[in-house]
């Protein structure tokens, strides 16, 4: 038997045999990924566009509350309530850590961020923390497609 | 004054293994030699080894000195192959603990003005240290084997470096070998959504570019082997260059400029 393993081997090596073929199923899996990942941003009204924004993200809610108009939008349906405990205790954290950047806080199922950047303020809510730079990419997001449908 | 900022370019994939840093080394000369200003940025911060693969060993001061806020970037950059300018990053488990990842964008902008061409040498995975390689960039090149496993992984890079605001710009394939079972171009194309920028042929002159003595990148020791010759062609549409171009210069510089250029190796930039 390991000797007819030897040969056959043996003889596709000689040969230049090429046994091997396109794995269609795994192909047709990615194809199914691919779809499935594909969230556009769409729509007119901001609690659309941020319920597009948070599919593409993977995070639960966003809430943006602008300081320079004063106006709040979520994608859930509290965000001024959520956005006015957020910046209390951003404001109680920063008095007690200068320099403090963002806040991370964990409840019983999910993680909150508390980001303020610029002149707004962002509270996201995920499954699991969210890097700076994904915070700040999804801001950089938020703001580029508020301008573009003129909600700036 | 306006600041015109190089184009800043990270070369990321999903699996590791696939040739990231090979291709970023050699992507780097090539573009050196068409005299173009490049730095390269080893921005694998845990598993660091662009610099090994150049050839040069001793570097006291690295990325994570930059990182950590205990030296200025220029103080970071040395000189390598073809002229080309490289920040390398840390082997030392400790100060790898003390990095901010995240202050990389920060800082190969600082430098992005003096530069044609900043390439990134991306870890694998899509890791927080990932992330960070893939936000700093403008733009990704992404780089894949002909297999399934291979493709859906840089599947998810090519998502969250579009979920960061980079922009994919096309794929390389590596270790072509022509076998029935890859997956050719065309599928990888409408699997990805983007161009394929050139394959690498499976060359055994990559591997023996390790296991030297002095360890050269393909591009200085076997330019003219096909995998060096494909690079070059990936260097060439990275650049906006056709390739004939590219290729039939290359030949007229020959073994004297490769040879200055291997006694260029390892000299430190002069402070500025």
């Amino acid at each position: 038997m390991a000797v007819f393993g030897f040969i056959t081997r043996f003889a596709a090596k000689v040969l230049a045999v090429d046994s091997t073929s396109l794995p269609e199923q795994q192909l047709a899996m990615i194809q199914d990924v691919l779809a499935g990942q594909k969230a556009r941003v769409q729509g007119k009204e901001a609690k659309e566009l941020l319920t597009c924004l948070k599919r593409k993200h993977l995070v639960n809610s966003i809430t943006l509350h602008r300081f320079k108009d004063g106006l709040v939008f979520s994608s859930s349906g509290n965000g001024m309530q959520e956005s006015k405990r957020g910046t209390e205790v951003v404001n109680f954290v920063k008095r007690n850590f200068e320099n403090t950047d963002i806040v991370t806080l964990r409840t019983g199922k999910e993680w909150i961020m508390l980001m303020p950047l610029q002149s707004s303020f962002y509270v996201v809510k995920a499954n699991s923390t969210l890097s700076t730079v994904e915070l700040r990419a999804l801001a950089k997001e938020i703001e580029s497609v508020f301008k573009k449908k003129h909600l700036s | 004054m306006v600041l015109v900022l190089g184009r800043i370019i990270t070369v990321a994939s999903g699996k590791g293994g696939v040739g990231k840093t090979t291709l970023v080394a050699n992507l780097g000369i090539a573009l050196a030699q068409k005299n173009f200003k490049v730095l390269l940025v080893d921005a694998d911060i845990a598993m660091a080894n662009l610099s090994l693969l150049l050839g040069m060993q001793a570097s006291p001061i690295t990325l994570h000195d930059v990182l950590v806020g205990e030296s200025s970037v220029e103080d970071a950059i040395y000189e390598g192959p073809a002229g080309l300018n490289f920040i390398p990053s840390g082997l030392s488990l400790e100060s790898y603990r003390r990095v901010d990842t995240e202050r990389l964008e920060s800082v190969v902008r600082e430098v992005a003005s003096q530069y044609d061409f900043i390439l990134l040498d991306a870890p694998p995975g899509i890791e927080k240290n990932v992330m960070s390689a893939l936000a700093a960039a403008d733009e990704i090149l992404l780089i894949t084997i002909p297999t399934s496993p291979s493709i859906a992984d840089v599947l998810k890079t090519k998502i969250v470096s579009q979920r960061l605001g980079s922009s994919p710009i096309g794929i390389v394939v590596n270790f072509r070998m022509g076998e029935k079972g890859e997956i050719k171009d065309d599928d990888i194309m409408k699997m990805l959504e983007l161009p394929v920028y050139g394959n690498i042929p499976f060359d055994l002159e990559v591997r023996r570019s390790f296991m030297q003595q002095n360890v050269q990148p393909v591009m200085v020791r076997k330019p003219t082997t096909p995998a060096a010759i494909a690079m070059r062609k990936i260097a060439a549409k990275v650049a906006g260059i056709k390739a004939h171009e590219f290729l039939a210069e290359e030949k007229k510089q020959g073994f004297l400029s490769r040879l200055l250029a291997m006694f260029k190796r390892g000299k430190k930039k002069p402070s500025k």
